[in-house]
């Protein structure tokens, strides 16, 4: 930008977009549940989740006497059709001693590192947009941590996101939990409507 | 202190075309312990042929600007932030960060920045739409306000551009500098604006959003404790 002035630079364009301020509620809980090894998040397309927009899911993640390993998931349309070879993502976690990764999944599920063990805490929040949208792209971010005790070389946090290529409501979520073995104590989520309509 | 609990969308505003330069939230009410912002679209990198974005290069991501302090806002002559933005590029470990915006290095700068993508060619809708989330605490009070931005990357178009070229998350912060001698009082003012923006190009010609690109705020929460007046003159 050399030889541009602030001024030069800050004279934008016309505004397509107006403002709105409409104060409504933040939202409301959806749906809530617990899993247990591989489980699905359903029903999401539901007259309660039409309107909003987007969708804010808290997730806890752990395995049943089962040491840390990968979690991940895929969206759904009507039907339970996997929509995961539409999805484009990126992942990345670091440990306290167990080093970092990365990496990225193009045209498969998201993956997410690590799950818990056992009653150790392990939350990972995902925030959504379009979810219903019968005619625009999704994309997602999540962000999460996990530390269970003493065993710190398994203390990480971890994030990432990406988008669906697909103009698909999205109406359930499929999670994969690693070994499987949870027990429906361990594995939890809370479904939240944002941005209504 | 007094806790109430007080969630509310404040406002939200959406593109309905490409030829958006920005999104804009003004008069936000900031009796809340924290606002939130969401973002979520992507940025028309191609730019319909008017901006000299090349391809197969890497992109700054959105800009932003609050509290008024923009060209032909209330708070114009407040116009100078500061800014630190970090990415996690897929093909390395590494976190890599920057202080100021790719056209201001490590100085006050007009505008803030966040995120980092890699533009392929034309406009690729399907995968360089992206979430970004800001949070400002005790938007309400004198103090300066500073807004915590966290989001995903995004991976570009192609199979073999996805692994190297695509990033796993963006975090920063930015602030309207509250102690360079040339920050007007103003800055002090409460977070009851914000601009998201698609940019410029390297000639400093602004680009533009994508459509359905989305800019929203939540008020989160209320404390008696947040609001302190914005009465700077006396200090």
């Amino acid at each position: 930008m050399a030889g541009v002035t602030t001024a030069a630079r800050m004279s934008l364009g016309p505004i397509a977009a107006t403002e709105v301020l409409n104060p409504k509620g933040i939202g409301e809980i959806i749906t809530y549940g617990s899993g247990n090894g591989q489980y699905r998040i359903s029903g999401l397309n539901t007259v309660a989740m039409q309107k909003y927009h987007d969708m804010e899911i808290w997730f806890k993640s752990s395995n049943q006497s089962t040491w840390t390993t990968s979690w991940g998931f895929y969206f759904e349309s009507a039907g339970q059709t996997s929509m995961s070879g539409q999805m484009n993502s990126s992942y990345y976690y670091a440990g306290y001693s167990s080093g970092a990764s990365h990496g990225t999944n193009n045209g498969g599920n998201y993956y997410n590192y690590p799950s818990g063990y056992s009653s150790y805490g392990h939350m990972f929040k995902l925030y959504i947009s379009n979810v219903g949208s019968s005619s625009n792209i999704k994309s997602w971010h999540g962000y999460g941590g996990y530390t269970n005790g003493s065993a710190t070389s398994y203390v990480t946090c971890q994030q990432g996101g990406g988008s669906l290529t697909s103009s698909n409501p999205i109406d359930s979520i499929y999670i994969s939990n690693g070994y499987g073995n949870g027990s429906t104590s361990y594995q939890g989520f809370t479904v939240f409507g944002r941005r209504p309509k | 202190m007094t806790v109430k609990s007080k969630f509310y969308t404040l406002g939200s505003v959406e593109t309905s075309n490409s030829s958006s330069n920005y999104l804009q939230l003004t008069g936000i009410n900031t009796d809340f312990a924290v606002l939130r912002f969401v973002f979520n679209g992507m940025i028309d990198h191609s730019g319909g042929g008017t901006t000299n974005v090349a391809s197969n290069q890497w992109q700054q991501g959105v800009s932003i600007q609050f509290q008024g302090a923009w060209a032909g806002g209330p708070n114009a002559s407040a116009a100078k932030y500061r800014n630190h933005q970090c990415w996690q590029a897929a093909n390395s470990s590494n976190w890599y960060h920057s202080l100021g915006v790719a056209a201001h290095s490590y100085s006050v700068t007009p505008y803030c920045e966040i995120g980092r993508q890699y533009y392929s060619s034309g406009n690729v809708d399907s995968s360089e739409r992206f979430t970004l989330e800001g949070i400002c605490v005790m938007p309400g009070n004198n103090q300066s306000k500073q807004i915590l931005w966290k989001g995903s990357g995004t991976s570009p178009a192609t199979a073999y551009q996805g692994t190297s070229y695509s990033c796993s998350g963006w975090a920063g912060e930015t602030k309207l500098d509250a102690q360079n001698s040339a920050s007007a009082a103003v800055a002090m003012s409460p977070m009851n604006s914000i601009r998201i923006g698609a940019g410029w190009d390297s000639a400093g010609t602004p680009k533009t959003l994508g459509v359905y690109s989305c800019l929203t705020v939540f008020g989160e929460g209320w404390t008696s404790d947040v609001q302190t007046g914005n009465d700077w003159s006396g200090t």
